[in-house]
């Protein structure tokens, strides 16, 4: 019958693109998750690698070994300090650090990628096998130096916090930072035991309310919006009242009439509140997610928890919070640093790299890694606006601990109320940028608890301001991706 | 051997099994492929495979459909206005999909008309399933759908009815030994089925005959054989006129619109010679055989000349 | 012109025997057992076999015999790479079922009056499927097997073939009353025992044929939602239904105990690459039931995820292959039929290899052909076997066509 056979053959027709179905998901997952699967820490085949062949050295940007494998021990800088900065970056040899390199990369370090010629090689040596070299793109002088300026200052020492540095405009990750920290050659019962977490990567792992510093999203927002903002004056009467509930600024100042960029610089709440609320929420939230909340990180070399904005129950006094960065939404640091340095770089944002390039235990090049554009944030017109409006801040705004002569800086501060086990809690923020072609660098300051009276101009400001300063004085830290 | 010279071995042996995977797919995919083509070849070379016959579009005669149009008769398949059909009957009256049709060796072309649609076998109504049953079409019935009257030509080699069985469940596929298969004209099919002229005085010998291969069971009710009129053809010489493009009249697949196929005694020298089994569709080598293609058309063209 | 007309079959088997020789004198060298160089040579020769001899002998279709060739030897290669005794068992399967085989492709042949076989078989299907409740053994949450004299049945791998009879047979009727009924018990019964991979196929077959049998989109479209909401109505009912969606969803969350399987099949996948991990390589025994429902991953581990799809493309071949026998089927009966014993196969493979790489949660079922499996193989070679008798019958019309067709004189 001709319509039976023709609806045979739309049945098998349909059970083919099921099974191409099958294949195109097969390749999919297989090559944007695979790496994460099989460096899986229970992965057993890791194991027993691990017994034949000896981990391949880590490097940084400069060249300086970071971690290296003797008689199958594994060893990691002569100086404390330096150790314990970058644990959380590198990841430990127990396992303990989740997503470090040393566990992340175990297809390059533990010699997944040997070619054949060198397995022949290695046949005849009596040596072991070595995994293959991994120099990655951070500073670690720049990672070991950033922990003592929290303790420099008195607002911050001793406080838990992360901070990320990057190359707006390659992408690269120059420091990572997360305290507390712990020394991977000296892992104890205590350290286990430690009710701080130091095994806890804050700058990736961790996601916290942004505050203020989300009204650079709200800033975007606006001006993509609602036409005409820039010179619509807002007002800020000091307690705005939604849904019973008021909104107040830092120390309950009341800022009387203000431009958009004055209530930038201002950090005034109120002023934010006003915007969101004059926007819908949908349009606040499709910035949002322009600049990557509630989207699947999936990095080649990182591992970031996702940041969200909330998308159900809004009330009215939720939208308004959320255009100063209370309510429900969250970000990692790495991710705000990312949002700096997408302003910084005109709106395109960089996914963020950790590798810069491989090499086999013989020093033959394996890989050398390139610059992916993440997503397009926004327009350039919007983010040339953005930066006039952060470098105001740096200059006569709320982040001037950050300034640093002689450089063009901008920022955003922020302090976040947040409640950590039923008590309040203020985190403090700084991301800002240097506005500099020939040092292109964005960071982002989180500090966890910071005491009552302060904001993040107070505390995470100061930091970056050092950083900046040590960025200033080692310019050499800006190379391009094909190197040597 | 060693634990490390293994893996090398095996770490170079797996571009040569994925190599030999990839040949080995590439290999049946090409066998598909030109199994396909083989298939389209055959398909073309033997466009009636699978066909038990055809319909002869007797009326209306409208542009859609006009008379003597061929519509070929699968084994089973639908019938109905539109062109999806396996038979498609574009006349008005005509439903979608009017009735199936399924060939059962042994009686002939079996019609189930779809609910809520009427047809006619050779004058008797068919509107349920039930009549259905007891009327098949067989070669030579007209079947009459809508406005449409359709004629039924079974190919030679066909098992129309022959022998019934009566079972209650009909073969839905007949043994290919004893089925012939769908065969091709023969030659001209003749019809309508000619009959020897009675002569006056000859007394039809009593059916049914005694000819091996018709069964007594047989029954015949559904052919009324008034619809041929006989007069019409002037056959005065037995056997038939139409020339060399016709097979003997001693047509394999009509034998019950045979009356007596063989000759009649009074008419003919020839003797009385029971009708041939069926089993094997009759080869006059000296006949010329149209082509299979264009077989159809010249038959009426030479139908027309005779 | 030559290539045109170049005979596919032997290049075909030449290339599976090379693959089968080499992987199995290499893996002859890894422990030098007599075995493995004993299957180095047998499995070719088996290859030979089946593909040369036997279409001599009984009428089959030469492509099949090579697909299926092909998976069932990967299945017994695969099997003694991790665990020679399943191999050894695997060989004596695949001998049954070739048997089994020739006699389904005997049955299509010759049974004219299938009515009163069918007749038959419905009741027998059903007590069949009904006695693992009573004397079966409970395994992974589902009762769907049963002892018989030391060797394990699984009745809803005989009971498929009894389906497809059945379906075939009232549905070339157009009689629904007999085969819904039919496919109901059937359903409900694999429902109680919880087997709800197998009762997907039946549905999902039962439901295709019936779209080929009748065209009739709206009843179609209703058995497709009707189908949808049992599954919703399971999901919610049944807590290890609700498990099992959750680890499909995030494997990694508890992946020391529900998450296990699957996580560790990701991996294995993973771990293989483009070309695999090297043939006795790897740690395949990792995986958990690594011999019936992951052997797909054991097989992307080692030979990688390329030869993985090519296996994914042989079942591809078969489907298409099963399609055309369909397509060219004289009867409504056997194009049914072939159709069916397609859609199973190909459904069982999607759900299996789906459940593997994480696109559908687990289902349970076996891989055709390659798990191992007394039943399932045994089974899916009978499907073989009918789809190969309705192939033969085909050809034979061809050849009946054809000859009547000569010695007519092309006239131009």
């Amino acid at each position: 019958m001709k319509q039976r056979r023709f609806r045979f053959k739309i049945l098998a027709l349909i059970l083919l693109g099921m099974f191409a179905l099958l294949a195109v998901y097969g390749g999919y997952s297989v090559n944007t998750y695979g790496n994460r699967w099989f460096s899986f820490s229970r992965n057993p085949r890791i194991r027993t690698q691990k017994q034949n062949v000896d981990a391949g050295d880590i490097l940084d940007r400069n060249g300086v070994v970071l971690a290296w494998s003797e008689e199958g021990k594994r060893y990691y800088q002569e100086d404390e300090s330096a150790r314990r900065a970058i644990v959380h970056l590198l990841g430990d040899s127990q396992g303990q650090v989740s997503n470090g390199v040393e566990a992340f990369q175990t297809s390059y370090l533990y010699g997944f990628n040997l070619t054949l010629g060198e397995r022949l090689a290695a046949l005849g040596s009596s040596e072991p096998l070595t995994g293959d070299t991994v120099t990655l793109t951070i500073d670690s002088r720049l990672c070991t130096a950033i922990p003592t300026y929290f303790n420099a200052h008195a607002e911050t020492a001793g406080k838990k916090g992360a901070v990320v540095v990057m190359n707006y405009k390659t992408g690269e990750v120059l420091a990572e930072i997360s305290l507390p920290n712990f020394d991977p050659m000296n892992i104890t019962a205590d350290t286990l035991a430690d009710p701080g977490q130091p095994f806890w990567n804050r700058a990736t792992q961790s996601v916290y309310p942004p505050g203020s510093s989300f009204k650079i999203i709200t800033t975007v927002a606006s001006l993509k919006y609602l036409p005409g903002i820039e010179n619509t004056p807002i007002t800020c009467g000091g307690g705005l009242m939604v849904d019973n509930q008021a909104i107040r600024d830092y120390g309950s100042a009341i800022h009387g009439e203000l431009s958009l960029k004055k209530a930038f610089t201002t950090s005034c709440n109120n002023a934010y509140a006003r915007l969101a609320l004059a926007m819908e929420d949908a349009e606040l939230r499709r910035t949002a997610e322009d600049f990557g909340f509630n989207d699947n990180f999936l990095f080649r070399d990182l591992v970031v928890e996702n940041s969200t904005y909330p998308t159900k129950n809004r009330s009215q006094f939720e939208i308004a919070t959320s255009g100063f960065g209370q309510s429900a939404i969250t970000a990692s640091p790495v991710h705000m640093c990312m949002v700096a340095a997408a302003i910084a770089n005109d709106g395109q944002m960089m996914e963020p790299r950790l590798l810069r390039r491989v090499d086999g235990a013989t020093g033959v090049e394996r890989t050398v890694f390139e610059s992916r554009l993440y997503r397009t944030a926004t327009t350039p017109e919007i983010a040339a606006t953005l930066q006039g409006y952060m470098q105001a801040v740096a200059t006569s705004g709320t982040g001037t601990r950050a300034a640093v002569p002689g450089l063009t800086i901008g920022g955003k501060t922020g302090s976040a109320e947040s409640s950590l086990d039923g008590a309040d809690v203020t985190y403090g923020w700084f991301v800002g940028y240097i506005a500099d072609d020939s040092l292109p660098f964005a960071l982002s300051v989180l500090v966890e608890d910071i005491p009552d009276g302060e904001g993040g101009g107070s505390t995470a400001a100061r930091i970056a301001g050092d950083i900046f300063r040590y960025l200033k004085e080692h310019p050499e830290l800006v190379t391009d991706n094909t190197v040597e | 051997m060693t634990p490390e010279i293994y893996e090398v071995l095996s770490l170079a042996m797996r571009y040569w099994f994925t190599l030999v995977g990839v040949l080995i797919v590439w290999r049946a995919f090409s066998w598909l492929r030109k199994d396909r083509r083989k298939e389209h070849k055959r398909l073309r070379r033997l466009p009636d495979a699978g066909m038990v016959g055809e319909f002869v579009v007797q009326s209306p005669g409208t542009d859609a459909l006009p008379e003597g149009t061929i519509l070929s008769v699968p084994r089973e398949g639908v019938l109905g206005y539109s062109r999806v059909n396996d038979i498609p009957v574009p006349a008005s009256g005509v439903a979608k999909s009017h009735l199936d049709f399924t060939f059962i060796a042994g009686q002939g072309l079996r019609i189930m008309p779809r609910p809520r649609c009427e047809c006619f076998v050779d004058d008797i109504l068919l509107s349920s399933k039930k009549v259905a049953r007891m009327n098949p079409l067989g070669h030579g019935s007209i079947l009459q759908v809508g406005d449409a009257f359709l004629k039924l030509h079974l190919f030679a080699g066909i098992d129309a009815p022959r022998y019934v069985s009566l079972a209650e469940d009909e073969p839905e596929e007949t043994p290919p030994e004893q089925q012939s298969a769908p065969g091709y004209p023969t030659g001209m099919p003749v019809y309508p089925p000619v009959y020897p002229p009675m002569p006056q005085g000859y007394q039809q010998p009593m059916y049914p005959p005694m000819q091996q291969g018709y069964p007594p069971v047989y029954q015949q009710p559904i052919y009324q054989q008034p619809v041929y009129q006989q007069p019409v053809y002037q056959q005065p010489v037995y056997p038939p006129v139409q020339p060399e493009m016709n097979q003997p009249v001693y047509h394999p697949v009509q034998p019950e619109m045979n009356q007596p196929v063989q000759g009649d005694p009074l008419c003919d020298t020839q003797p009385y010679e029971p009708a041939p089994p069926v089993t094997e569709p009759e080869h006059d080598p000296e006949a010329i055989r149209p082509r299979v293609r264009h077989s159809r058309r010249r038959r009426y063209a030479e139908d027309e000349q005779a | 012109m030559s290539k045109r007309k170049r005979d596919w079959g032997r290049p075909l088997a030449r290339a599976v025997k090379a693959f089968y020789f080499s992987a199995f004198l290499l893996l002859f060298l890894r422990d030098f057992q007599w075995q493995g160089l004993a299957l180095a040579f047998a499995v070719p020769l088996m290859v030979s076999l089946t593909t040369d001899l036997l279409p001599r002998l009984f009428p089959c279709d030469k492509l099949l015999m090579s697909l299926t060739n092909f998976l069932c030897a990967l299945g017994v290669l695969v099997l003694y790479d991790t665990n020679p005794e399943y191999a050894y068992q695997q060989v004596i399967n695949y001998g049954i079922g070739l048997i089994a085989m020739v006699v389904c492709i005997y049955l299509v042949r010759r049974v004219r009056q299938w009515g009163v076989l069918v007749w038959l078989m419905v009741p027998v299907s059903l007590v069949l499927l009904a006695l693992p409740l009573v004397i079966g053994r409970e395994t992974n949450g589902a009762r769907n097997w049963f002892y018989v004299g030391g060797v394990s049945v699984q009745p809803s791998e005989i009971v498929k073939l009894s389906l497809l009879l059945v379906l075939s047979h009232y549905m070339s009727r157009r009689k629904m009353i007999p085969w819904l009924m039919f496919a109901v018990g059937c359903l409900g019964l694999l429902m109680l025992q919880k087997d709800l991979g197998t009762a997907l196929m039946y549905y999902g077959t039962a439901l295709m044929l019936y779209f080929a049998a009748s065209g009739n989109l709206p009843l179609t479209v209703i058995g497709l939602g009707g189908g949808v909401g049992a599954a919703f109505a399971g999901y919610k009912m049944f807590a290890h239904v609700k498990r099992r969606v959750a680890i499909w969803q995030n494997p990694f969350a508890d992946y020391d105990n529900a998450g296990y399987q699957i996580v560790q099949s990701l991996m294995a996948i993973a771990s293989g690459g483009l070309f695999g991990l090297g043939l006795g390589l790897g740690s395949p025994k990792t995986i958990p039931v690594y011999h019936t429902d992951f052997i797909f991953a054991v097989i992307c581990e080692q030979f990688g995820l390329i030869f993985g799809l090519c296996v994914l493309l042989m079942y591809v071949a078969l489907i298409w292959r099963g399609a055309t026998i369909a397509m060219s089927a004289r009867s409504g009966f056997h194009g049914l039929l072939s159709m069916g014993c397609t859609l199973m196969l190909g459904l069982q493979t999607f759900l299996i290899i789906g459940g593997v790489i994480k696109l559908i949660p687990l289902t349970g079922v076996t891989m055709p052909f390659v798990s191992y499996g007394g039943t399932s193989l045994v089974s899916a070679l009978c499907l073989m076997g009918l789809m190969q008798g309705v192939a033969s019958l085909n050809e034979d019309h061809l050849q009946q066509d054809a000859e009547l067709a000569q010695g007519w004189e092309v006239d131009e």
